[in-house]
């Protein structure tokens, strides 16, 4: 199961990972196969200034919290790891979702449970 | 019963002062490591005398209790006594370091590199030094970590991590610097200090602590000799140390 322990609310926008854990994934979810940390590395440095060991850094938090999975394969330049999302985009939304409604409704209740019965008849006589 | 037997070892002239004289001993060997300059297998066996030595009275006062549990003749005799004990003490000290660690973390780490570039570098310097050549490991751990072992064969450990943050001149100084440390014998040193920390208490007395920068400082400088130049070494450490925070 994806760990999400952490929901930033900005004006603009709602974060779960870091600015870096974002683009990581997103290079992730492009590709099933999988990628080494070099390669993700090189497609990332043309996007913004990034070093190799901070991309290691990220990839590894982000096994941590079993975004994604990895294995060893053996290739040029020796032993590395291939790194590959575990889930899909749309399903890595949907825990999240899950999550955060889940903790909602533990935390406030009734109160929680009444405010989504009353936004989502708003929603469904419009 | 025990605090018996403890009261009788105690006022027992001979086995009172087998085990302080033991402590003692053990307490000169710790002085010793800590004031003179010894080379490394001095220091080892130092190490591993002033542990066993350690041992000794604990081993001789449960070999005691264990002769007059069993109405044995040894608890009145002081040298039947000793020999039972000595072994024991010696078994202790030393199979706890040679052989239990280093065999477990060649038992944890069971993957050999499949790749023969590293193999044949290794290979190369491992004859250039005069040593064995060792195994190489691979670790399955996201952290750049390195580390090699002096035991009954040698082994270099090398993270699945540090493969993939360094390049192939930096990932060769990080070899040479662990042959260098087979070469030293310094895990066994390294490992040995640390034993002594965990385990003996007049460590702590003495304050002994094993500085163990002289050995780094002759690893990084025989990486340098053979690639002449220092950038690799550098870049290698300065790559480590950022992941590792």
């Amino acid at each position: 199961m994806v760990k999400v322990d952490c929901i930033r609310f900005n004006e603009k926008s709602v974060a779960v990972l870091s600015p870096l854990e974002n683009d990581v994934l997103r290079i992730l979810w492009k590709k099933d196969s999988g990628m080494r940390v070099r390669d993700i590395y090189q497609i990332l440095k043309k996007k913004r200034k990034v070093a190799l060991t901070s991309v290691a850094v990220i990839l590894d938090r982000l096994h941590e919290k079993k975004i994604v999975v990895r294995k060893i394969e053996f290739g040029l330049g020796g032993e590395h790891y291939i790194y590959c999302s575990s889930c899909s985009k749309s399903d890595f939304e949907h825990t999240v979702v899950e999550k955060t409604v889940n903790r909602l409704i533990d935390k406030f209740g009734p109160v929680a449970v009444t405010y989504f019965n009353e936004r989502f008849s708003k929603r469904g006589k419009k | 019963m025990t605090v018996g037997c403890f009261v009788g070892f105690v006022v027992d002239i001979d086995k009172a002062a087998l085990a302080f004289l033991s402590l003692s001993v053990a307490m000169f060997f710790l002085i010793a490591i800590k004031n003179f300059k010894f080379s490394t297998k001095t220091k080892v066996g130092l190490i591993y005398g002033h542990l066993i030595l350690l041992f000794f009275p604990f081993v001789l006062f449960t070999t005691d209790f264990a002769c007059g549990a069993m109405c044995m003749s040894c608890q009145n005799n002081t040298i039947a006594l000793v020999s039972y004990s000595l072994p024991t003490a010696l078994v202790l000290g030393t199979i706890a370091g040679f052989a239990v660690i280093p065999a477990f973390y060649t038992f944890s780490s069971r993957r050999h590199t499949r790749n023969k570039e590293i193999m044949a570098f290794v290979r190369k310097y491992s004859s250039l030094l005069n040593i064995r050549m060792p195994k190489i490991y691979i670790v399955d751990k996201a952290k750049p970590i390195a580390f090699s072992f002096k035991s009954f064969r040698s082994a270099i450990f090398v993270s699945v991590g540090m493969l993939d943050i360094l390049s192939k001149k930096e990932i060769q100084a990080v070899l040479l610097h662990e042959l260098t440390h087979i070469k030293q014998k310094s895990s066994v040193l390294k490992f040995s200090s640390f034993l002594m920390n965990v385990l003996s208490p007049l460590s702590l007395l003495a304050r002994f602590h094993h500085d163990t920068s002289r050995e780094e400082n002759d690893a990084d400088e025989f990486a340098i000799r053979v690639q002449r130049t220092s950038k690799y070494v550098n870049s290698a450490k300065r790559k480590i140390s950022k992941v590792q925070g």
